[in-house]
């Protein structure tokens, strides 16, 4: 389960959600990503790095002046991203609007060994609208990190309108019945 | 040689003809079966049944349960593939604690990367297994938002009466996942989280944010 939480300061929460995503662990445990986030002031850097290969780190340690550490599974995700500044995540659609809706400023680095090209689509019409920075793939990590830390421009999705769902239910439902069949 | 493989294409098109032709047969006697059949007289409510799927098809449609008036739509009969345990587990924490729910299973038409000649049989299992759930619950609404396995329990459904409600789910921008493109024809309503579908799709409604 998941190490203890993280020293206090700004920091960046990477998740991959319940699947593996090597080559994104890989990239943000790199020097040159480290490097990047003690220059942009972060304390430390928490990883959860699902059913992947371990990083090349220990659970917890200190790697120039971030304190870094790293988990499989936790059961309490929402509460590792809202302690972050940063949120680093795969594309899929369930971790995205978690954090969107946590008000956190979000990279989303989509995974192209899952040849799942309407996540990558979802990542890139939110960032279109700004609500989270796209990077290409896990080798744009460090720019994407660097545009999110400095960008003040994330618009925040919009309010959900709880009635407009059950409004058109009930439509349907008054509707007299018609046959679509025979 | 030449013959046995002009043999056995030919059985196979025999099989996917009979296959085609049984289901066909299945859906128009379930369709009089059901339409000759007296409705239980009932409450006035709306027995509902909602189609979850693997994970965040779940969220999504259980955030859309939260905002219907249970007092109006009930019971609701919650269908679970067999093999996904998450879903129900995620969705008793997570379900409006006056609903009027109960639950169904039925085994999956095809598990990933299963052959294709050995989903004949589980397909046709998963078929009479949809059938049994959609004859006990009598649906006079079907909801579903796209996991593979709302297909034939939506179809059966519609064959049966019921209003269909498809939801296409919040990742599909551009195109219609592969239950929506199927549903698309024979969905009551059509709804869409992206205005770009909803141009590319005339009967598609888009409402704005609603999960």
């Amino acid at each position: 389960m998941a190490e203890p939480p993280p020293p206090p300061g700004p920091g960046v929460f990477v998740t991959v959600g319940t699947t593996e995503f090597d080559a994104l662990v890989a990239a943000a445990t790199a020097p040159p990503f480290l490097a990047r986030l003690e220059a942009l002031g972060f304390a430390w850097l928490r990883l959860q790095v699902g059913r992947g290969a371990a990083p090349h780190l220990p659970a917890a340690s200190t790697v120039g002046g971030a304190h870094v550490s790293w988990f499989r599974f936790t059961r309490d995700l929402p509460g590792e991203m809202a302690r972050a500044h940063i949120v680093v995540s795969h594309a899929g659609a369930g971790s995205i609007l978690e954090a969107l809706e946590l008000k956190r400023r979000l990279v989303v680095v989509p995974n192209a060994a899952l040849m799942d090209d309407h996540q990558a689509e979802l990542a890139g019409a939110l960032a279109a609208d700004r609500h989270l920075v796209a990077a290409p793939g896990p080798a744009g990590l460090c720019d994407a990190l660097a545009a999110a830390a400095s960008g003040d421009g994330f618009a925040p999705l919009g309010e959900v309108d709880a009635a407009a769902f059950p409004r058109l239910v009930d439509d349907e439902m008054r509707r007299p019945g018609r046959c679509v069949i025979l | 040689m030449l013959n046995e493989a002009l043999w056995h294409a030919y059985a196979e098109r025999m099989i996917d003809g009979a296959a085609a032709a049984a289901a066909l047969a299945c859906f128009l006697l379930l369709t009089f079966y059901f339409h000759a059949a007296p409705r239980a007289a009932g409450d006035g409510r709306v027995p509902t049944l909602v189609v979850l799927g693997s994970g965040g098809h779940t969220t999504e449609m259980l955030r859309l349960l939260g905002g219907l008036d249970a007092s109006r739509y009930g019971p609701v009969t919650l269908v679970v593939a067999a093999s996904d345990t998450t879903s129900a587990a995620k969705a008793a924490g997570m379900l409006p604690p006056d609903l009027d729910a109960t639950w169904a299973t039925i085994p999956r038409a095809r598990e990933v990367g299963q052959p294709f000649v050995a989903a004949v049989p589980t397909t046709l299992r998963a078929l009479c297994a949809a059938a049994a759930v959609v004859h006990r619950a009598r649906p006079r609404l079907v909801l579903c938002n796209g996991p593979g396995t709302c297909v034939p329990v939506a179809a059966l459904g519609v064959a049966a009466g019921a209003r269909l409600i498809f939801v296409e789910s919040w990742c599909r921008v551009e195109s219609l996942s592969l239950s929506g493109r199927l549903l698309y024809p024979v969905a009551h309503r059509f709804v869409v989280h992206w205005p770009r579908l909803r141009d590319r799709y005339p009967r598609a409604e888009y409402l704005g944010r609603i999960c």
